[in-house]
């Protein structure tokens, strides 16, 4: 019965706070100056901080991605643009996003969710409130805003660069010339593939930073309350990624 | 610096929102900076093109399909046009090629060139099919031998009534009388005839006037107002048929004697109205002596399709 | 003046509070004493709404602060200040910055106002040289007193004390134990104290609420604690005199 209950009812009751967290966090903002400051420093460290390392991935996965499609695509029926037609929807579409996500969930996620989970154990969320601050507008907007604002840059960073790594790679290993490379992603095209990578770097930049707060708003239990919290964050973050993905794959495409 | 870290940020989304840009023209093939303008197109069958796909004119790339949908039973395919490309009049599309290697593309065929063009946002119509032509190739001569034939014969019948009417001394004056009530309703049915046979004649110089447009006009245009004209006329030449069996019977019954031509001879004013409306008849089919073979020449300039 | 009726609080099917009723007098020092985990951090908490009692009521000046909207709840809090157990300074931020924190954020007061206003509290608390500093290059003794003073930064008609002298050596908590009766006389505020330190207690309190098993024990004022016969209350005064070793100096 109690295992029956836990498993029925604690998904029900994580869900219902979750939304009640960011409803209240949405509803009872005050003058936006109060979080302006706060809004600056987490889209510093969610986005300008993420630069390098979504950059450093988003060129080895275009460079795989490549290297790996022109090892599969052997064959003098298909030409070798058909690599550039490959890789470059490839990133638009899936890699861009998800890559960046992944990276956001494990370095943004975890953070957000340590330094909120202190927050709490130490009590420094309950002294927000206690002054008569909205604790969660304070802490959480901020953090979510950033990670909506913040995420598309990444993802344009990861697609330009991604695209430049697999160009890279292709010239470097004589499979396709930049001109063929280049005339194969023009040809398969699409015009909704930003958009939708786009659509799809909002609702990232949302999930992630969304989950991680709720992690860390919620800790209990001290330092390994906050050990937990951050790990789970890194973790849910991600699967929660993988089912968006998925979601907005079904009702987009 | 103390807005270091705002310029930092805010620098990034503006190189975000131009890369994304840039990015998203150079991977269209369209020109970077120029603008674009937007155009509808209706088929009947979209033969699978979706957006994203090329549109070209003379096999160079202009721009591209951005949305396509049903509506009122038909395909409406909206694509863009780079703005320094003008589409005259007289455009047509062409939707078409090979699915199965994604090279499904909309062609654009020019009009002439013209003082006019296209505004953004017009409906370039679609280029008439290869079939459609050929019906109305085919169509074209059997309707012109028709209506040939019928001028022929009401021609010979006209002609006929008009010796007869115009030879009053003879034994014809005898038998006017025999006319008698017919005398009337044949003065009302020569003028309303005339009127139509004029409208017919006006139907034949509105076709060649069409026809002789044809160069610098849309050629889907001219041929539904050429198959409306052929529709039009074929009405006609029916109605024409019609006065022609009249006058036939009229003819038939004067010449087998029946002696009624008295009554015409010696009443004046139905005499005088029987001789005018035949005049006016005179002059339509010296019209016709004159100048039927422009007119069916001009008519045959359908057979080109 | 704030009143508790009648609350009942549990934790995941743990009462911690059973049925306590407790008012506290404007102007009075309070002390809520009791052992570790007895509910007394749980009590005070219930007292600004940052804790909802399962059953009963929290009055703040005649206003119940469980039937009220989230944004009339801020209102009522910001006429407290609390001192947090370990501080709850915002590590994010200096010292300086943390009292500067309520007077940037609740009132309009220019930078050269806000300055000198921290200044001011900061002088309070007896310290006036520690503005860059981190909360992480602190000793726990100015932490505390970096967190009272930004608790007294607004003013409030109230200060709530958690614990405030635990992991303090005695000399510095006698140093807190001073602060928090010259507030109390300066500023002439309602103050609740909740500890298990008994000298702290006899050197700041007017009246004591002993909550033992989580019921409200005994309430009554210093006077009283001398005389009381009661055994609980005695055994739990004197195990703490124990503890403290010098249990004549906590009578001087």
């Amino acid at each position: 019965m109690a295992a029956l209950e836990q498993r029925l009812i604690r998904p029900l009751y994580s869900l219902g706070r979750y939304a009640l967290l960011l409803s209240k966090g949405f509803t009872s903002l005050g003058h936006f100056s109060v979080y302006r400051k706060n809004l600056i420093v987490q889209c510093g460290r969610v986005g300008i901080d993420s630069i390098p390392i979504v950059a450093l991935a988003a060129a080895f996965s275009g460079a795989v991605t490549t290297v790996q499609t022109a090892y599969q695509l052997v064959s003098p029926f298909i030409p070798p643009s058909v690599i550039g037609a490959v890789v470059v929807p490839s990133l638009i579409l899936e890699l861009g996003a998800v890559v960046t996500g992944f990276i956001l969930a494990g370095r943004v996620g975890a953070r957000i969710a340590a330094e909120l989970g202190t927050m709490r154990v130490t009590e420094q969320i309950d002294a927000l409130e206690a002054m008569g601050l909205n604790s969660i507008g304070y802490l959480i907007v901020p953090r979510i805003m950033a990670g909506i604002i913040m995420f598309p840059v990444l993802y344009v960073t990861a697609v330009l660069v991604g695209v430049g790594g697999g160009l890279a790679a292709a010239v470097a290993t004589d499979v396709v010339s930049t001109g063929e490379f280049i005339r194969g992603a023009r040809e398969n095209y699409l015009v909704f593939g930003p958009m939708f990578g786009l659509i799809k770097s909002f609702v990232f930049g949302f999930v992630i930073t969304s989950i991680s707060c709720y992690m860390g708003y919620y800790t209990e239990g001290g330092a390994e309350g906050v050990g937990r919290s951050t790990t789970q964050a890194a973790v849910i973050s991600c699967v929660y990624i993988l089912l968006s993905d998925l979601v907005l794959a079904l009702v987009l495409l | 610096m103390k807005y270091s870290r705002e310029v930092q940020i805010g620098g990034s989304l503006v190189l975000a929102a131009l890369l994304f840009y840039v990015g998203q023209r150079f991977f269209r093939d369209l020109p970077l900076f120029a603008g674009t303008h937007s155009y509808i197109t209706v088929a009947q069958d979209a033969a699978g093109i979706i957006p994203g796909n090329a549109v070209r004119i003379n096999g160079v790339y202009v721009g591209s399909v951005t949305d396509v949908r049903i509506n009122e039973g038909a395909a409406w395919v909206g694509f863009t046009v780079s703005t320094d490309v003008r589409l005259p009049h007289g455009t047509t599309a062409i939707l078409g090629g090979f699915g199965f290697v994604g090279d499904v593309r909309l062609d654009l065929i020019l009009g002439p060139p013209d003082t006019t063009y296209y505004a953004p946002g017009d409906i370039i119509p679609e280029s008439p099919r290869e079939d459609m032509l050929a019906d109305l190739a085919a169509y074209a001569p059997a309707l012109l031998a028709q209506l040939d034939s019928l001028l022929s014969g009401a021609s010979s019948t006209f002609s006929a009534t008009d010796a007869l009417l115009s030879s009053p001394e003879g034994e014809l004056r005898q038998s006017i009388h025999s006319v008698g009530a017919t005398a009337t309703a044949l003065t009302d049915l020569l003028n309303a005839e005339s009127a139509q046979i004029g409208a017919t004649l006006e139907d034949v110089r509105t076709l060649a006037h069409a026809l002789s447009a044809l160069a610098a006009d849309s050629l889907t245009t001219t041929v539904e107002e050429l198959n409306r004209v052929i529709a039009q006329l074929q009405d006609n030449l029916t109605g024409l048929a019609r006065t022609t069996a009249a006058l036939n019977i009229f003819l038939e019954r004067i010449n087998s004697g029946h002696g009624t031509l008295g009554k015409l001879a010696t009443d004046d004013q139905l005499y005088n109205s029987t001789a005018e409306a035949a005049a006016a008849l005179r002059r339509l089919l010296e019209d016709f002596e004159q100048n039927p073979r422009k007119y069916l020449k001009d008519i045959r300039l359908v057979d080109i399709f | 003046m704030i009143c508790v009726e009648n609350i009942s609080k549990s934790f995941n099917g743990r009462a911690v509070l059973r049925d306590v009723s407790l008012e506290m007098q404007e102007g009075e020092t309070l002390a809520i004493i009791g052992r570790s985990g007895s509910g007394k951090s749980v009590l005070m908490k219930h007292a600004i709404g940052l804790l909802q009692p399962d059953k009963g009521r929290v009055l703040v000046d005649g206003i119940d602060i469980g039937r009220i909207s989230y944004r009339e709840l801020r209102t009522v809090r910001r006429q407290f200040g609390v001192l947090f157990q370990g501080g709850a300074l915002f590590d994010s931020m200096s010292a300086f910055d943390n009292v500067a924190f309520p007077i940037r954020t609740f009132t309009d007061s220019t930078e050269q106002q806000v300055r000198d206003r921290v200044l001011r509290c900061l002088d309070l608390v007896n310290l006036s040289d520690v503005g860059t500093k981190r909360p992480s290059e602190l000793s726990g003794g100015m932490i505390k007193r970096v967190a009272l003073a930004r608790a007294v930064a607004l003013e409030p008609r109230y200060i709530l004390y958690d614990e405030p002298t635990s992991g303090l050596d005695p000399h510095t908590s006698t140093t807190i134990n001073n602060l928090i009766k010259g507030l109390a006389d300066q500023l002439d505020v309602t103050s609740i104290v909740v500890t298990h330190d008994m000298r702290s207690v006899l050197s700041i309190a007017h009246r004591v609420a002993f909550i033992h098993r989580t019921r409200m024990h005994w309430v009554g004022d210093i006077d009283a604690l001398h005389r009381s016969e009661d055994r609980t209350l005695r055994a739990f005064v004197k195990a703490n005199e124990y503890a403290i070793g010098h249990p004549a100096q906590a009578y001087s």
